[in-house]
């Protein structure tokens, strides 16, 4: 048993660095982003064989929800440049030295000669060395373990993983639903969403996969938030994965979505951090320290925040998906 | 029994990694699309089998994630647009009205 | 014991149709013949794997998770199928990917 399950993981190992290497190595975008969602899929098995089935959980649902689908809408808009570029129409503006154009021109220079492998070699070398010195130096120590099992009656929730999450780190979790949100305000203060002129598949097999796809997607959701309590999940892959849904909505029918109404849209988007915060400011009124619970109360309010969470999250990656403001939006 | 679910699960990653082959070699964007898919589903098995080889159930809910997202990355493939398009094809012709509003949005 | 024998047969069978599928995806000549090398390991692999664990599983709701995973798989696998060769069928199986 333990004979193979190394030999998995060196096999693993080895398909992981492969691909990483073919991913960066590769002339053919579209192949270099086939070989990236593969990468993916081997990081989440990865995950599992590092016993962390919540960021399992998570890069599942980003890695083959979000990530392919977002490279593989923007190769097709460089595409759609290049070919633009390529047909010379008078009214084109000229190439702006700031503009996407530079990132294609980028992308289309000659690779880097052959003499910067030595000094890249050398560099790899160095920084390997350094990082397997310090790992072979580090203290025995047991972790944190023992301090999380010791205080989980306190935190209101059966799985260790959700407790340090919403309680006994809540900060940081509360930074990174803000991080979330600035890098939307990010998106959106660079301009309107223009619609990409793209056409779904035609034929009745995408609408109809479509509608069995979407509600099965919403109640995994649900399940995987609702799990968050006692089991892998959560809020941040529930978010994902509800995001992915309305993903696949955008991208299937690009021309009749339903335009989100401006106060609604901002208030889902910014639900998970304003609940946050408020739950924090009472703790701190009420005594138990900024993002501190009372005990009793641990339960709801970790629930609450977590749902206000994935609904942000969820509208939150759409909306980054789709980027930049949405049209006709004047709120 | 979950030394024979490890090899099976060792096999299916052989088998991946063999696949890689066609994502490499290609040669259009399609095969390597469908080799894509190919990994997802054994991705899935992989996991399945992984849940009962270490004894950790939620790994079937990290396999339902991926079977439920799977066909996300072809849709985004799917999608037709900047690409010159065959003046003759069923496309075209079942769908006119859309072509032109294609058109109409290229002429910005 | 006999629950067992089940499962090792019956995984043993899927495996069998995903190797078929990943030598189909490496030696059929075009795209239109290696779309079968995705549904021989979607419909019969992993519907064969499921069946195998459905033995293993520990109650209902564990089998129809299990049975879930494979109706999805199908549902995904089908249409991408589809899109991969309409898409191959409009714009040619060669085109150029830059």
């Amino acid at each position: 048993m333990n004979g193979l399950l190394v030999l998995f993981d060196l096999v693993l190992l080895a398909g992981i660095v492969g691909v990483a290497w073919r991913c960066l190595a590769s002339t053919d975008l579209f192949r270099a982003v086939v070989l990236f969602i593969t990468f993916g899929l081997l990081l989440a098995l990865a995950w599992v064989r590092l016993e962390a089935p919540d960021i399992a959980l998570a890069e599942a649902a980003i890695g083959a929800g979000i990530t392919g689908a977002l490279l593989l809408v923007t190769l097709e808009r460089l595409r759609s440049i290049m070919a633009e570029r390529r047909s010379g129409r008078p009214h084109t503006p000229p190439p702006d030295p700031t503009g996407p154009h530079a990132l294609l021109r980028a992308l289309h220079d000659p690779p880097p000669e052959r003499r910067t492998f030595i000094p890249a070699l050398s560099f790899a070398l160095v920084v390997g060395g350094l990082l397997v010195t310090a790992l072979w130096h580090q203290p025995h120590s047991t972790g944190l373990e023992p301090v999380v099992d010791a205080h989980m009656d306190i935190s209101g929730v059966d799985h260790p993983i959700t407790a340090v999450l919403l309680n006994f780190r809540a900060y940081d979790t509360f930074l990174e639903l803000a991080i979330v949100l600035i890098a939307l305000l990010g998106a959106w203060s660079l301009g309107r969403h223009d619609l990409i002129p793209a056409r779904p598949a035609p034929g009745p097999i995408l609408p109809g996969t479509l509608r069995l796809l979407v509600p099965v997607a919403i109640v995994t959701g649900v399940y995987v938030l609702w799990a968050g309590s006692h089991a892998p999940g959560g809020a941040f892959q529930a978010g994902a994965i509800l995001g992915a849904a309305g993903i696949l909505l955008v991208l299937a029918r690009p021309r009749q979505l339903p335009m989100a109404p401006g106060v609604p849209l901002r208030l889902g988007l910014t639900a998970g951090v304003a609940l946050f915060l408020l739950v924090g400011l009472y703790g701190l009124v009420a005594g138990h320290g900024f993002l501190g619970y009372a005990d009793a109360w641990a339960y709801p309010l970790i629930l609450l925040i977590e749902v206000a969470a994935t609904l942000s999250i969820a509208l939150a990656l759409v909306a980054l998906f789709v980027a930049g403001r949405p049209a006709g939006d004047d709120a | 029994m979950s030394v024979f679910y490890l090899a099976a699960a060792l096999f299916l990653l052989g088998t991946i990694l063999l696949g890689l082959v066609r994502v490499l070699r290609g040669p259009g964007s399609g095969d390597r699309m469908l080799a894509a898919q190919l990994f997802g589903t054994t991705g899935v098995t992989i996991l399945l089998l992984l849940s009962l080889a270490l004894e950790e159930s939620a790994l079937v809910d990290v396999a339902l994630v991926f079977a439920l997202l799977a066909v996300v990355a072809a849709v985004a493939f799917v999608r037709q647009h900047g690409l010159p398009e065959p003046p003759d094809t069923p496309t075209h012709r079942q769908h006119p009205e859309s072509t032109e509003s294609r058109e109409s949005n290229d002429d910005r | 014991m006999i629950a067992n024998t089940l499962t090792v047969l019956l995984l043993l069978a899927g495996l069998v149709f995903f190797a078929a599928g990943t030598a189909g995806l490496l030696r059929f000549p075009d795209v239109y013949s290696r779309l079968h090398a995705l549904t021989k390991a979607d419909n019969v692999g992993l519907g064969l794997v499921v069946l195998g664990l459905m033995f293993q599983a520990s109650g209902p709701a564990d089998i129809l998770k299990l049975l879930l995973i494979w109706l999805l798989v199908l549902a995904a696998g089908t249409t991408a199928a589809h899109m991969v060769a309409q898409r191959t069928w409009t714009h040619g199986e060669f085109e150029s990917d830059r």
